[in-house]
Parts: C-alpha cells; structure tokens; sequence
C-alpha cells in the first residue's frame, strides 16, 4: 500500500513539473481541475473564490516560508537543501502525514500553498464536501488532526515531540485549535497568523505572576501553550526585565540557540511552571521594583517595540 | 597639480556582514574586527574627495617650457565601498546589549541630545561608532584603547551620540565619558574668516555653508559634494577657515575637508594645526590625513611634550604613516621606558610602515628580543580592560601573538637574515582561525587583524617569488575580506598585477571594492587594455536601459568613466542617449524605490484586467522584473533567479483578467504583486542599508564636456534647462571645455533661480573666456547680478563676433 501511495505521490510531481515546464497557465487556456492548480499561485487558483481565506493566509508566516528574511538569512538563501521541502511543499495528504512533504520545485515564493494543506488527489480537503464546487470540496478529517502539521514542524523545529509531551495532547487540544480558532461570526476557522507576530496571541501563551516575598522578588511564569515557550524558533525570544531602584536592570533573556550558538536552550517546556528568584536587600521598598515581561518577535526587535505581556510593579 | 583624488561610494552596504564565515562561527554576541589599525578605519568610510578629473583643462609644463594637456594620476585609496567598517557579525544585538539603542532616534537620523543643532546623523555613521566600542568591550586584545579613542575622534561629533549610548554600558562607562569630555572641551570660535574683496567673501560664505552642511564621515551624506567640484578655488579658503577662530563644527569639517586633498598646502596646513591645535577632533583629523614626505619635526616636538595615551597612539600612528624614519630613536625610547602594551601594539605598527633595510637604530634587536618574549609567554602581553561578553572571547594569548607576528614582519622588512623563514614559518604554523576574524582565511588566517596589512607589506620580501605568489592567491580567493584582497593587489609588481587587475575588473562575481582597485590601479599603471575594459564596463551599465541603474553598478561605471577620459565619438552618442532618458538623479533612499516598484506593480496589474492583450502580458512581467532586479532593491531578485520570478509574477496574474469586474480581488492582486516585489514597511528589520549616491550623471557630463562634438555640445545646452538645479550646475561646468555657442546659455544661467547653478555659469564662463565680471553670484542682490550679467553678456557677444 506505501509502495503505491509513493507510486501516486510520485505521478503526482511529475504532473506537477510537467506543468510547471510549461509555465503556469493564463486566462486564455483552462487548465487541469481547480484543485490540481498547484501550478498557479494560491492568489490565482484559490483567491478569487476564497478572499477571506486568502486574505487571513496572506498575512501569515505560512504563505512568507520561502521568502521572509529571516528564514533566508537562517538557511543561506535555502542552500541548506533539507529546509526546502517545508517552505515549499506539495501537498502533505497526497504524500504522508509522517514523512517530510517533497519539494515543490516550482513557485517556491508562494511558500506553503493553500493546496499543501488542502490538496488531494480528488479534490480538496474541506471541512464539508461540496458536490457541485469547481475545486470537489470533501470532507477529510485529517485537516483538523495535529498529525497534519507534524511532516513539516517535526523533526527540525521539534514542536510535535514537544506537543506529545504536552497537557494539551493528553487533553485532545489539537494545533489548529489555538492557532487556527472558529471565526467568531461562525464562518469557519481563521486562517490568518495566529502565532508569533501576533501580539494579542502571544499575550495568551503565558501566566505569570509576581510578589515580593522575604526580601525576594519572586516571578513565577507558566507556559500555557502545547509547546516550548518562546517556540520553535530562535530569532524569537522572551525577554524577562526588571528594574530595581539603584542597580542595574536586571534582564533574563529566553531563547533558542542559533546554530552552532554557544548557548543553552532556557526556553519554558511545555506546561512548564518555573520560578525566579531575585535578592533585593532590606532597604529597598516594593514601590522601587516593577517588572516587564517582554517578547521579541524578531531578532532586532528592541525593547521599546516589543510585544509587551505584563508589567507589574511593587507596591500597588 | 598634485595627485587628486576622486572616490564617491555608491553601495549599499550589509549592517550584519553575515558574509563572515558563519559554519562554525558562534552567531552570539560578537563583532569583526577590520584589518590594520583603528586609526586607519575612519579610511574606510566612502566619502566624496576632490574630483580627480576636473571640469575644466589642466595643463603641466613640460621640461621646455611649454604646456601640455594632463591628467593627475591618483594613488589607490583603500576603502572604497565602506565594506570594512561594519561587521557587526550578532543578528540581535540589540537583545544583548541595550545600550545600543542608545539616545532615541527620529527615524533613521539622530536629532536630538548633543546633536540638535548640527546636521543630523544618519544610520550608517550612528553603526560606525557603535562598532568601534563594541570591538573595544568585546576584543580588546586585539585593539589598542588609545587608537581606538582616537578614531571616534575623527569621526568627531557624530561620535557623541554612541559614547552617549556607550556610557550606559559599565565596561564601557570611562571610555565613553573620556571621548565627550575630549569632543566637547574643543574651543569655541565664533569670529568666521573675512574676505579681502566681495569676491572672496562670497566663497568664504560659501565654503563655510557648505562645511557646515554635514558630516564628514557620514557615508549617507554628500559632505563637500559641491565644494569639492571646485576643489582648487576652495582649498585656500578651507585652510583659512582652518585657520581661524570660529564656529568649532565648521573648524573642525574644515580639517576634514582639507585631509582629502594630496596637495603641499593642504599637507602643510594640516601639520601646523596638528602641532599647534588644542582641539582633539582637528588633531586627529590632520594627523590622519598626513603623508610620507611630511616634516616630522613638529610631531616629534609634540609628541615629547605629551603624556596623553590617545595623543601619543594618533602622533605614533602618524609618524609611521609619514614614514619618518627620524622618529624611530624617539618612538623607540618611549615604547621602552612606558611599558605600555597598547603603545607597543600601536608602535609596532608605526615601525613596519618605516622600517628599511640597513637601519641602525638597534630596531632589529629590540624586535628580536620582542619575538623571543611573546613565543614564550604571550601571555605576558595581555591587556587587562573590559571583561568580554563575546562568546568566544579573545584567548589571553592572543597579544603576545599579534606581538610576535609584527615583531616578526619588522624584521623581514629590515632585512634580518632569517627573518623571511620565520615568517614563512608564521604563516603555516597555526591555522588559527578565529570568529572574531571575517573572512579569516589561507594563508593569512593565522594573522591577527592588526598585523595583517602589515604582513602584505611583508610578504614582498619573502624569498625568490613565494610572497608574490602568496599575493596573486590571496587576491584571487574569494573567501578572502575584500579589504585584503585589495591590499595584496596593490602590493604586487605591475607586471604581474595589471592582468590580474584587469580579470578581477571585469569580473561580475568579484566584490565591488577590488573591481574599482582594479580599474585604478590600471589606470596608474597605464595599462594599455584600459580602454577597452572601460568600455565593456560602460556598455553592460548602458545595455541595462533603464533611468534606475544599480549602486555597485553605477558606481563601476563612474570609475570607468573617469578611468577613460578622453571618449570616442560613438561613445558620446550612447552618453547623450542615456543621460537624456533619465529625468532626473535616481533616488538613493530604499523608501523611494520601494515607492516606484510598488507603483509599477499596480500599473501592470490594471493593464494586465484591462489594456494588454495575452501576448503582452509577458514583455511587460518581464520588464518589471527586470526593473526589481536592475535597483537590488531585495537580494532574492537577482538574474539568477529571473526566470521563476517571471513564473511566479505570470501566475499571480493568471486570472485577473479573467476576475477583472471584480474590484476586491484586483486591489488584492496589487496588494500582493507590489508586496512580493517591495513591501511597504519591512517587518523584518534583518539589515540596514546604507545607500550613497554616486554621480554617474555628474561624471558623464563631464564626459560629454570633454569631449566637444556637436551632439555632446546640443545635449548640453539642454541639460543647462533641466528641472534638477544640481544636473544643470553641472551641465554648466561641463560646457566651460565645449562649444563657443555655450557661451550664451551660460550667461542665461547666471540668472538662474538657484545661486549653485549661477555660480558654476559664471566661474564656467570665467575659465571659457579668460575673462572676469566681480558679482556676488550666490549671495548678492538682483539688480547687481543683473547688471554683471548683462556685463557677460556683451562680452559673449563681442566673443562670437
């Protein structure tokens, strides 16, 4: 059976490259089937009948995987051709939900493609089948699974074994549940970029408190995300500042290493609840401590233009 | 006519020289440290010199006693292109190190704090500074504190915004306070110079404004770009304003002004402020621009006079680049009795640049005891100061084995027997490489940043031909700094060097600076292919046929024009053609292009619903795309990779015109199509770009002036006419060498409504007519520039009868 799923994930790439040689078709020719049109960007096979859709992925890292700066600069320009298959995939249900997805060779700038979430080989993974649409909408459970997310977010970035170890799996909370919420007019889920760019988002993935106890400020923060806080990747960071009357600002700085950085990774795990600690010496006041929990979403990010998370200040 | 100099940098330059070699190199805290020393860093800054080729003739005496047509030959100035002064190697620096940040900026340009009232400070000058103290906290073994001082001097007031910034960090804390106390403790003139005559005071007004404009160093300025126009006219009055007891600032841009000229007056007047001035800034900007040939009497006088570390690093430095050889019993004296291990760095240094064979003032000795010491305890060199927080902080070692390595160099240049095997040894022994060093690199790897333009200058010396070999590779390794590259071209033989020259020129993967290097030290050799390569070089720039060409390459193409002169009567036409295709200058600023692109995109999205027929659509993909390739407006847009954008942009307009009714999904199409290309605010801040403008329309108009055709003369007329003031100031200046039937739209331009253009017209007219009419072109009223104006006019007249 694994032989012949290759076989056809195989014919299906030849099909694709075929195309693609051909260059990607225009409003005088028709075409293969809507939902085969891998070959055309998602603005054109998919935009014009799903706006909204193309609107929300338009804005997220999912449609930028192949062009963002950042991934350029982290890969050299892709050089590092095991990076490839993931920023620029075909379609993950035609191929295997437990192996990397294969490289779509052709208009990598469009990045994970509507159709490498939704493309099948009879049509396109939807949450309800619908008979008479251009693209054959049909049902496929599969597209709510976490599984769905796990060729391409596991093994380089380890947030699927992250997520294993998580309340969240144990409790059946599924990837697309956070990070794909139910619209709230009721028209599906978003597509749109829940994740580390949004501020609002990222305000959720924490708990934190802080006291002064004994002489001792005391910080406790809790991940409440399925995953390592911040997650995934290393030009994103959480950023722990507090001010003392009197002493230099005090600042712990949470991240992922960079390749080959000589650094640990001191990341929150999952559900993880850690606990800092911080003398401050008899003669100092509650008012003359505050502390700001602070997320970078970018390398160069400053302080000034963080997302801020909290701020919390003694004495009040 | 002393050699001048004329290098305007257009490029924009990587913050992050994420070019370092990053396979094994820590990502973490860190920063690069360029080859030679700190005072020498403030020369790799693009910056605008005084015109190599003026607009007007020039003319030698030959030993007869006539006069012939000539053109100064210029040295190879290192720097061209800015590649070396940032290697600011961690992508969150600021997450590190807050003090960065610094004072607050209003957008890209500092404005306020110290700075308010001057001109304000753009991004890339703010990184210079930035990156010299963090090479201090973070390598101090490898540089000398005083030098390093001192080269924030140069840079002068701009470097007060980062020891502001600086102050906040507490390794860096006393440092930073001591270079505002240096910078703000300058006297405060305020008696401006007073012209002799109106003439004189009009330009002294001028020079002043002009000074008073920018700053010197900043490589997003164009400080002096019209001063330097009339580079001979101005070089007097740059020394008065020197000279004289006025506004600091401008005192202090005067010193700057005048350290780009390679003349016996700028030089002379340079020395005597560096052995009188009681203003750091001024002494560090005339001690860096001094020459070999210079007196060094009043810089040793002064030098025995101080006990100031940042004064006595910039006097040393100084001396070695005045090759004094009378200074080595004084500079050898003072590294014995000091014990001072960052003089000893800076002195060695000095040493190698003066050191000659046959020298008896006991350096070889002293040099060989050095060698001795540091191979069996480099430790013993190591400077104590800031604690590291680099990743991989510099071994304790790391001293002495810059200490052995231009010990070891000294004596090659001495022509101590053995000297060269030791060295030789040097090099093979310890494949060191080091993160801290980008491009490290055979065979010069193991060769610390201070001691390896030392060791290039060494490696001549080397038996038989192993150092010309050692060279010719390290110029042809493309992993190497550029900056090095560079170094090593200009070290080898002509013979050898010109064919190298000429491949590294017209090569298109070769870096920027070593392809301008090449086509100078052409020219300075004569070489006979010059020419040609010239024009090869021009064509590719002219075969892009658009109004925007890109930095690296319209800087090429200034550099060829100037390298070739005297023009050939098809190449005036092709010069006339593209400069009568561009409206005006192309936009320097990232901002403006990302604006144009952005507009194209939409334009071709509405052509493709509603005007263009399918077998349009392609010719016109095509174009922009290879419009977003021709302005390096983002580096994933490059020939390379033309073809899957061509596809990619086909696609995204595969159904529009099909959808063309619907309006929502068109604004989207042009959404995406001009964010694909250029998006409107960057989101990912990974770089910042440092964009100087290089005059391609300025130099070809020069071109098109010298080379006097018919065509070169009607296109000119028209250019005198055009929107842009500065095209048509230089259009001005380039017909004093053409056509009498300039000569009245010259005199219509001393009416011009801007004072630039009409004082070009006038000094035009005064070099085309031999004669003179007194007005205050730029200052004075209406009526008296009309009255000169008719003035010229009956002259002209007179002329063409």
């Amino acid at each position: 059976v694994k032989r012949r799923a290759v076989a056809a994930a195989a014919l299906a790439l030849l099909g694709a490259a075929c195309r693609s040689s051909r260059g990607p078709s225009t409003d005088a020719d028709d075409g293969p089937p809507v939902h085969a049109r891998i070959d055309l960007p998602s603005l054109a096979a998919c935009g014009p009948c799903h706006p909204r859709q193309y609107d929300e992925w338009a804005a997220s890292l999912h449609h930028r995987a192949w062009t963002n700066a950042n991934v350029r600069e982290a890969t050299n320009d892709f050089a590092q051709e095991e990076c490839r298959c993931c920023h620029s995939p075909l379609p993950v249900l035609q191929h295997s939900l437990t192996e990397r997805p294969l490289f779509r060779a052709f208009l990598q700038d469009d990045g994970v493609h509507c159709l490498s979430c939704h493309g099948r080989d009879d049509g396109v993974a939807a949450a309800r089948t619908v008979p008479d649409a251009p693209c054959r909408p049909r049902r496929d459970e599969r597209l709510l699974q976490a599984e769905l997310c796990q060729p391409c977010h596991e093994p380089t970035h380890q947030a699927f074994t992250e997520y294993r170890q998580s309340a969240a799996f144990t409790d059946g909370v599924r990837c697309a549940d956070c990070h794909m919420p139910e619209r709230e007019d009721g028209s599906g889920r978003s597509h749109g970029p829940h994740g580390g760019l949004d501020a609002a988002f990222v305000r959720k993935a924490l708990r934190w408190q802080c006291a002064i106890v004994g002489g001792e400020l005391v910080v406790t923060l809790r991940n409440r995300t399925g995953h390592r806080f911040p997650g995934e990747i290393p030009s994103r960071s959480f950023l722990l500042r507090i001010d003392i009357r009197g002493r230099e600002p005090i600042r712990e700085l949470l991240r992922r290493p960079f390749k080959g950085e000589a650094r640990a990774d001191n990341r929150l795990g999952p559900d993880e609840e850690r606990v800092l600690r911080y003398p401050l010496g008899a003669d100092l006041a509650a008012a003359d401590v505050s502390v700001r929990l602070l997320f970078r979403p970018l390398p160069m990010t400053t302080e000034e233009d963080a997302f801020v998370l909290g701020e919390w200040r003694g004495g009040r | 006519m002393a050699a001048e100099v004329h290098l305007r940098c257009s490029i924009a330059i990587a913050l992050f020289a994420l070019a370092a070699p990053r396979a094994t190199a820590p990502l973490d805290l860190d920063v690069g440290v360029p080859p030679g020393s700190p005072t020498g860093w403030a020369r790799q800054i693009p910056v605008v010199t005084p015109r190599l080729h003026p607009w007007r003739a020039v003319t030698t005496r030959t030993p007869k006693g006539g006069t012939v047509a000539s053109l100064p030959r210029k040295p190879v100035d290192r720097g061209l292109t800015g590649v070396g002064i940032f290697r600011i190697t961690t992508p969150d620096v600021v997450g590190h190190l807050e003090w960065v940040n610094g004072p607050r900026t209003n957008g890209k340009a500092v404005t306020g704090g110290a700075l308010a009232s001057l001109p304000p400070v753009g991004a890339g000058l703010r990184w210079v500074g930035i990156a010299a103290f963090l090479r201090l906290l973070l390598h101090r073994q490898q540089v000398a504190e005083p030098e390093v001082v001192a080269h924030l001097l140069e840079l002068g007031e701009p470097a007060l915004w980062c020891a502001e910034a600086a102050a906040d960090e507490p390794e860096l804390q006393e440092t930073a306070k001591d270079v505002l106390r240096r910078i703000d403790k300058g006297p405060r003139g305020s008696t401006p110079p007073a012209g002799a005559s109106p003439r004189e005071a009009m330009w002294l007004r001028f020079v002043g404004e002009e000074l008073a404009a920018g700053h010197p160093f900043d490589p997003e300025g164009c400080f002096g770009r019209r001063l330097f126009l009339f580079a001979e006219e101005v070089e007097p009055l740059l020394v008065r304003w020197l000279q004289a007891d006025a506004d600091r600032f401008v005192v202090r841009n005067a010193a700057a002004a005048l350290g780009r000229y390679h003349t016996t007056t700028a030089q002379a007047a340079l020395l005597a402020a560096a052995a009188t001035t009681h203003d750091d800034v001024v002494l560090m900007r005339a001690l860096a621009a001094l020459e070999p040939g210079c007196d060094a009497d009043p810089l040793l006088k002064r030098l025995a006079n101080t006990n100031d570390d940042v004064e006595t690093a910039a006097l040393t430095a100084a001396l070695g680049r005045i090759l004094a050889t009378s200074a080595v019993p004084a500079l050898l004296d003072r590294v014995r009795n000091r014990q001072d291990r960052d003089l000893l760095l800076t002195t060695l240094v000095a040493l190698n640049r003066i050191a000659q064979p046959g020298d008896r003032s006991g350096m070889a000795d002293w040099a060989e005891t050095l060698c001795a010491a540091a191979r069996s305890d480099p430790g013993r060199f190591r400077v104590h100061g800031p604690r590291s927080a680099a990743d991989v902080p510099d071994q304790s070692t790391l001293r002495g084995e810059t200490v052995e390595q231009l010990a070891t160099c000294l004596r090659v240049r001495l022509g101590v027997a053995g000297a060269p095997r030791a060295l030789s040894a040097l090099l093979s022994e310890r494949p060191a490489a080091h993160p801290a060093v980008p491009f490290a690199n055979e065979p010069i790897r193991s060769f610390w940043p201070a001691a390896q333009i030392p060791l290039l200058e060494a490696l001549p010396r080397l038996r038989q031909d192993e150092g010309q070999r050692l060279l010719a590779a390290l110029v042809a390794d493309a992993s190497t700094d550029p900056i090095l590259r560079v170094a090593a071209l200009c070290e080898l033989p002509a013979e050898i060097r010109d064919p190298i020259a000429e491949a590294q020129a017209a090569a298109e993967s070769a870096p920027l600076e070593l392809r301008l290097a090449s086509l100078q030290l052409l020219e300075r050799d004569d070489s006979a292919t010059l020419g040609d390569l010239c024009r090869r070089l021009w064509r590719r720039v002219r075969a892009q046929a658009r109004a925007i060409v890109s930095a690296p390459q319209r800087q090429l193409a200034v550099t060829a024009l100037q390298a070739q002169p005297r023009l050939e009567a098809a190449d005036v036409g092709e010069l006339c053609t593209w400069l009568e295709n561009i409206e005006t200058e192309p936009p320097a600023k990232t901002a403006d292009l990302v604006a144009r692109i952005r507009d194209l995109a939409a334009t071709l999205v509405d052509d493709v619903a509603e005007k263009l027929k399918p077998a349009q659509v392609d010719g016109r993909i095509e174009a922009l795309v290879d419009e977003v390739i021709a302005v390096h407006l983002d580096r994933r847009f490059v020939p390379d990779t033309r073809k899957d954008t061509v596809d990619y942009v086909r696609g995204l307009l595969a159904t529009v015109h099909r959808n063309r009714n619907d309006r929502a999904y068109l604004a989207t199409v042009r959404r995406e199509l001009a964010d694909y290309f250029a998006p409107a605010a960057r989101a990912m801040p990974r770089e910042i770009e440092v964009a100087v403008i290089a005059p391609l329309e300025e130099e070809i108009l020069f071109a098109i002036g010298r080379s006097r055709t018919p065509e070169a003369t009607a296109a000119l007329a028209r250019q005198m006419t055009t929107r842009d003031p500065l095209r048509r100031a230089h259009a001005c200046l380039a017909a004093a060498g053409g056509d009498r039937t300039l000569l009245l739209p010259l005199v219509h331009a001393l009416l011009d409504e801007d004072g630039f253009v009409r004082l070009c017209a006038s000094e035009a007219l005064r070099h085309a007519t031999g004669r003179d009419v007194a007005a205050d072109w730029l200052y004075g009223a209406l009526a008296d520039r009309g009255a000169a104006a008719q003035e010229w006019f009956r002259i002209v007249a007179g002329a063409g009868r």
